[in-house]
Formats: C-alpha cells, sequence, structure tokens
C-alpha cells in the first residue's frame, strides 16, 4: 500500500521539480542540445501534464492532446504578456511556467 | 481503475463482441510492412537531386525516385489491411499514420536542408523582432498585423531565446512535422466522438492526412491556431454534448453517457487558456472558432449552451479591445473589401489557366479532383452511416455536418488574400473526413470482407496522387537552393538600417532578420509597377531604386522568384530572363553579388553599404 502511494506520487514530484530543473540547464550555459530538448520538451507537456492530472479524463490520447494543447496555450500567453511587457529574458517566462507546473502538482499531491 | 486498465481501454486490445481474438503472424506482417516502408523511404532519399525541384515541371514530384512511392504503396496496403483485421491494435495503426507524416512531411525538409515557403522566412523575421524589440500594438507598417496577433510569434521568441538559438530557423522546416502530428490526436479525438468504431476513426485519420494538400501546416500561426482550434471542437464533441438534450431522449450506441456538471464545467475552464491563445495568434481562426460553437449551440448540440460560445465571444472581442484594435482602425479597408461577394473571393486565388504550363495546369487540377473526392466521399459516408443507424446515433451524426457547413460562411466575408477558399476547405476538412471515413465502415457489421480494404486501398492511392500534385507540385517555387540563401544571409548582412530591398516578387528567402530596418518594394505590388518593369525595364527600376534618396537600395533576383512568375502565369515567358538581362548589362546597374540562383544589383555609383547619394 505505502509502494503504491509512493509511486503514485512520483510524477507529481516530477513534475513539481520539472520547471525549475529546466530553468537550472539554462542558467548554467553549455550543454546546447540538452537545453534546447529540455525547454522544448518542458514547453510542449509540462505545465498542462500537471493540470491535465487534475482533471477527470481517463484516455492516453485524451490527456495527451489536452496537456500539449494546455502548455502550449500557456506558454503563449505568458510569453506575449512578458514581451507585451517588454520584459525580454526567457527565464521570466520559464518561472511563471514552472510556478503553474509545481502549483498544479501540489494540488495533485495534496489531493492523494 | 487502474492506469493499466486505461490504457487497455484505450488501446482496444481487448477483442470486440462479434470479433475474434487476432494474434500469430498477422500483426508481425503489419510490423514488417511498416519496416519495409521507413527503410525504402530512407535509402528513396539518398541522393535525390533537391537542385531538379526548380526546373522540374512536377515539382518534388519530379524527382522523388520509385523507391519512395514504393514505401508509400506499402504503406497504405498496410494501414488498408490492418485498420479492417486488426483496428483494436493501436500501436500498428498509430505508428502506420506517423510514418505516413513522416514520409509526406518530412521529405521536403530533409531533401532540401532548406526552409520551405517564403512565408517562413518572414515569420523567423518577426520571431526575431520580438525576441529583441518587445511587442508593440501601435507599431503599424509591415509589421503591424503580427504586433496585433503575437501570440505564435512571442511563443517562438521565448522558445528559440530559451533553447539558446540565434533564431527561429534551426527548427522551423519542422513544423510541417510537428503540426500534422498535432493535428493527429485531435482528429483521432473527433473522430471517436462520433463512433466507437476504430476502423472509423483510423480511417478518418488517414483520409485528413492525404486530403489536407493546401500546404498550411507549415511555420505560421495558422497552423498553431488550427490544433488550438480542433482541441476546442474536439473537448465540445467529447465533453460538452449530451444525448439527453434530445426532445425525445435517446440513448447513443456510440457508448456516449451524460458527464456531471462538474466534470463539464472544470473542461470549460480548460478551454479557456486555449481560446485566449488563438485570438490572440490569429485573425481567422477565432471567427471560425466561433462559427462552429454557434453553430453546435443553436442547434442544441452542446451543454451548457451558450457559455462556450460567450467565452470564445469574450476571447476574440477582448483580444481585438486590447491589442489588435490600432492595426484593425488603419487597415480596415483590407477586411471589409470582400464583405457580401462569395464567389469573388473563393476564385480569387484561382490561377488564369492561360499562360500557366501545362505541368501547373494539371497540379491545380490534381488538387480540384482530391477536394472533390474527399468531398464526394464524405457525401457517400454521411448517408450511408445514417441509413444504418437509429435516430439517437443520428443526432450525434449529425454534428459532422453542422461542423463542415460552419465553416462556409467565412467565404462570403472576406477573401483573405485570395486564400480563403483553402481556408474553408482545410477548416471542413476534419468533419469531411469523418464522413468520408463512414463510406467505407458505416456500420461495425459492415466492412469486414477484404474487399473494403482494397476499395480503401484504391481509394487512398488515389488521393496520395492527388496530395502529392496538390501539395509538391509548386515546389519549384516553394523550395529555396542553398545558393539563393546564400545571397539573402550576404544581403542581410551587408545591406545598411533604412535601405530598400527591390524584387520582382517576395518569393525569396526574406525579411528573416533585421525586419524593421528595411523598406520593401515588389514589383508585383501594384502588378502595373511590373508592366511598368517589362516595358522599360533599366527606366523603370533605376526609377525605383532612386526613390530610396540617399540610403543603398539592393535589387534581388533569383531563381524561386522567377518560378513565381512562370508557375502563375504572371509575366509572359521568358520576362524575367530578359528583365534579368537588360538590368545586369546596362551601365547604370553593378552587380554586388552573384552566385548560379541569385543576382544582387545596386544602382551604379553607389557604394556597397550604402551611405552616400546614388542613383543619380
Amino acid at each position: 500500500m505505502r509502494s503504491l502511494r509512493l509511486r503514485r506520487q512520483v510524477i507529481p514530484l516530477l513534475l513539481a521539480v520539472s520547471g525549475w530543473l529546466v530553468l537550472g540547464i539554462t542558467a548554467i550555459g553549455g550543454l546546447q542540445a540538452v537545453r534546447l530538448l529540455a525547454v522544448f520538451a518542458f514547453v510542449l507537456a509540462g505545465p498542462g501534464t500537471a493540470l491535465v492530472r487534475l482533471l477527470p479524463t481517463r484516455e492516453f490520447l485524451e490527456r495527451a492532446v489536452l496537456a500539449v494543447a494546455i502548455s502550449l496555450s500557456l506558454a503563449t500567453l505568458v510569453a506575449e504578456l512578458a514581451y507585451i511587457g517588454h520584459v525580454l529574458q526567457p527565464a521570466a517566462v520559464l518561472v511563471a511556467l514552472a510556478a503553474v507546473c509545481s502549483a498544479a502538482a501540489a494540488v495533485e499531491l495534496i489531493r492523494g | 481503475m487502474s492506469r493499466g486498465h486505461d490504457l487497455v481501454r484505450f488501446a482496444g486490445r481487448a477483442p470486440a463482441a462479434g470479433q475474434p481474438a487476432r494474434a500469430g503472424w498477422a500483426p508481425l506482417a503489419g510490423w514488417a510492412a511498416l519496416a519495409a516502408s521507413l527503410i525504402l523511404w530512407g535509402f528513396g532519399l539518398e541522393g535525390v537531386p533537391a537542385t531538379r525541384v526548380a526546373t522540374s515541371g512536377l515539382g518534388l514530384v519530379s524527382v522523388l525516385p520509385i523507391t519512395f512511392w514504393a514505401a508509400l504503396g506499402i504503406l497504405m496496403a498496410s494501414f488498408c489491411w490492418a485498420v479492417r483485421s486488426q483496428p483494436g491494435r493501436w500501436p500498428l495503426l498509430g505508428a502506420h499514420l506517423v510514418v505516413l507524416v513522416a514520409i509526406l512531411h518530412a521529405t521536403p525538409a530533409i531533401v532540401y536542408g532548406t526552409l520551405r515557403y517564403s512565408w517562413a522566412w518572414k515569420h523567423v523575421g518577426v520571431i526575431d523582432y520580438i525576441a529583441h524589440h518587445g511587442v508593440d500594438f501601435h507599431l503599424g507598417g509591415v509589421l503591424g498585423a503580427y504586433q496585433g496577433w503575437p501570440g505564435f510569434f512571442a511563443l517562438n521568441a521565448f522558445l528559440s531565446t530559451g533553447a539558446g538559438l540565434n533564431s527561429a530557423l534551426g527548427y522551423a522546416s519542422w513544423a510541417p512535422v510537428v503540426a500534422n502530428l498535432l493535428w493527429l490526436g485531435t482528429i483521432l479525438l473527433i473522430a471517436r466522438s462520433f463512433t466507437s468504431d476504430k476502423r472509423l476513426a483510423w480511417t478518418a485519420a488517414l483520409l485528413f492526412e492525404l486530403g489536407n494538400w493546401v500546404g498550411q501546416d507549415y511555420f505560421s500561426p495558422q497552423a498553431f491556431a488550427y490544433f488550438l482550434y480542433l482541441t476546442v471542437v474536439a473537448v465540445c464533441l467529447r465533453w460538452l454534448w449530451d444525448p439527453r438534450t434530445s426532445r425525445r431522449q435517446p440513448m447513443p450506441s456510440a457508448g456516449q453517457q451524460a458527464l456531471p456538471g462538474a466534470t463539464r464545467y472544470a473542461m470549460l475552464a480548460c478551454l479557456l487558456p486555449l481560446m485566449l491563445a488563438i485570438a490572440s495568434s490569429h485573425q481567422l481562426t477565432p471567427l471560425m472558432l466561433l462559427a462552429a460553437l454557434t453553430i453546435l449551440a443553436v442547434f442544441r448540440q452542446l451543454r451548457p449552451r451558450a457559455l462556450p460560445v460567450a467565452m470564445a465571444v469574450v476571447a476574440a472581442v477582448g483580444w481585438i479591445g486590447y491589442g489588435a484594435l490600432p492595426w484593425l482602425s488603419a487597415n480596415s479597408f483590407q477586411i471589409f473589401e470582400g464583405l457580401g461577394m462569395p464567389w469573388a473571393n473563393t476564385s480569387a486565388h484561382l490561377v488564369g489557366q492561360g499562360a500557366v504550363p501545362f505541368d501547373q495546369t494539371l497540379v491545380d487540377w490534381g488538387a480540384r479532383f482530391l477536394s472533390a473526392g474527399i468531398g464526394v466521399l464524405a457525401v457517400i459516408g454521411f448517408w450511408r452511416y445514417r441509413r444504418r443507424h437509429g435516430a439517437a446515433d443520428r443526432r450525434s451524426w449529425n454534428r459532422v455536418a453542422l461542423l463542415t457547413i460552419a465553416a462556409l460562411p467565412a467565404a462570403a466575408a472576406s477573401s483573405y488574400g485570395g486564400e480563403i477558399i483553402f481556408r474553408v476547405f482545410l477548416f471542413a476538412l476534419p468533419f469531411l473526413a469523418v464522413a468520408a471515413a463512414a463510406a467505407f465502415f458505416p456500420h461495425p457489421a459492415v466492412g469486414r470482407r477484404g474487399r473494403t480494404s482494397v476499395v480503401l486501398l484504391a481509394a487512398a492511392l488515389l488521393l496520395v496522387a492527388g496530395f502529392s500534385l496538390g501539395n509538391y507540385g509548386k515546389e519549384a517555387m516553394n523550395y529555396f537552393t542553398p545558393q539563393e540563401v546564400a545571397a539573402a544571409q550576404w544581403l542581410y548582412r551587408t545591406a545598411p538600417r533604412g535601405a530598400q530591398v527591390v524584387a520582382a516578387n517576395s518569393n525569396f528567402p526574406w525579411a528573416f532578420v533585421h525586419y524593421n530596418w528595411y523598406t520593401y518594394t515588389f514589383l508585383d505590388t501594384p502588378p502595373s509597377l511590373g508592366t511598368a518593369a517589362l516595358r522599360a525595364p533599366v527606366r523603370t527600376m533605376t526609377k525605383i531604386m532612386a526613390s530610396a534618396g540617399p540610403t543603398a537600395s539592393y535589387l534581388i533576383l533569383t531563381k524561386s522568384q522567377d518560378a513565381e512568375i512562370s508557375l502563375t502565369g504572371e509575366w509572359p515567358p521568358g520576362s524575367f530572363a530578359r528583365l534579368s538581362h537588360d538590368l545586369v548589362a546596362s551601365a547604370r546597374f553593378r552587380i554586388v553579388y552573384r552566385n548560379a540562383d541569385a543576382t544582387i544589383l545596386q544602382l551604379a555609383g553607389c557604394a556597397t553599404g550604402g551611405g552616400s547619394p546614388c542613383g543619380h
């Protein structure tokens, strides 16, 4: 029972730290290929996956499509706000997306 | 319910009622065919003479080797056999569709090595501008429209700078592959909203991919917004449809149950960021979304009925009021010029058949037959499905027709730069594809014999031919050789801020950097400029280039500009070559850059890099 509970917590925990991990990779510099993959993968699916896990959807395809659509929409809106406000630092957008991702994962963890 | 069980339910591995479990060699044969198709495709791409695309009558179709077509043929045969005999094996059928997307859309990126479509180059430039300067709704000029709907560009500015890239050019070539993979998932969701017959859903996805010849999947806001549009529609069809809203309250056999209100509102909340992203990314897509949601609401196919429509209206109008109004106020004439003229709008981009080469007439008719073929199959499928299902299923099925019709009014509203007919087709295509799939699988009890696979294969091969002509047939103008790219890179490295760039048309790798530094003059805008240039080349071009005053002025002439003129029949045959020859031979001009596919000229007496008065 305990191992099952731990297993259920692994994915939300990974999602909670994923954005901050990507932010760390971009801050380190170098590792160009890793950085590119990390940023694209997180923006494509990170925040959306964390949010979709809170929804009463069951099927893999439903979850996958919604996760990507929500992730890209949120990234678009946050990036727009940043560039409209002439905040030209991608780190600012990443911080906002990482915060959304962590908050959604935290809700899932609290719900149990 | 465990997650493992969920996956099995999605995968449909458990045999359907009355259908024996299949095992043994059958799935292995499917995977073997898939591997053979991939190997043939991979070998076929070795040594494809990309440079011949520019001079071949049918574009990429003329230069692709027999192994490429064999790979597509094997893939189609394997899919048509597997979709009938093993519809529950989702990894196999999903892999077939992924490989189909790769073959159809990765081939140009791999063969060319340069970014396809001149518009995509310009979009890279807009992203470069926003990454360095941010968004300014009041900017106006050539960048005004992009500043008014900056969503896609802001996303890519963030992505490229966040990933440590200098420009979006590094990944823009792969946009068609990514876009089609994203669309594929939503099409499957949409198709499965109408039926529990997996054969119909897989076939709809295949027909969508083969029918989508219009080339709107390139690196662009419309491709991005279309994915979000399809997702919103899929959510409305799957979660915001209530079978109990019918007057007779029948329950459909597709396994759809009324969802609890909390679930509906949770799903509705998810749509808000999607609607806002659509509204701020593209001009046309919010209107198409509004039309689709409105028609579903009017015919009582949404629950809650008005809230999704209201959300779409608030998102679209709210964004216009916030960000797009400055551009709309300054360009209202462009928006309303085609209002109430559906015939003029839909025929605005049709190619005149008089001066167009025979190959291009073939290409145009190939695309038209493909579109008509999808339409005819859709009518047959719609009728066959309705004939074989009860009232409850027919009510669900009616949404296919409603969503197809929803795209049509746009044709009466605007010509959208002559492209509205293609956009209307694109927005109707998902639902046409679902209806067309029902021509082969109208009912779970129908289409179980081998001949259905044979008929589907014949249709798929015809559609492949139509797609290839429609999508690859104009590659002489969509493909830019490495020499053309090198010339453009030299131009943008050399031309000083404030310079004028002149060209026969905008069909070359342009504006991908420092978009706001230059003014552009194209001889096809207005067309009378081109007519004057052909009548008196040296005098007209001297006048145009001298109009830049003391700043530098560059004339770039490329093979792809010539190809566009030739393919569209815009100028009489040989005109571009004569214009180039006369200017190069004239003492009024000097060549500042030249390679096999591009020439860049300046007025004689003008220092490269500008700074001195020239042309006088």
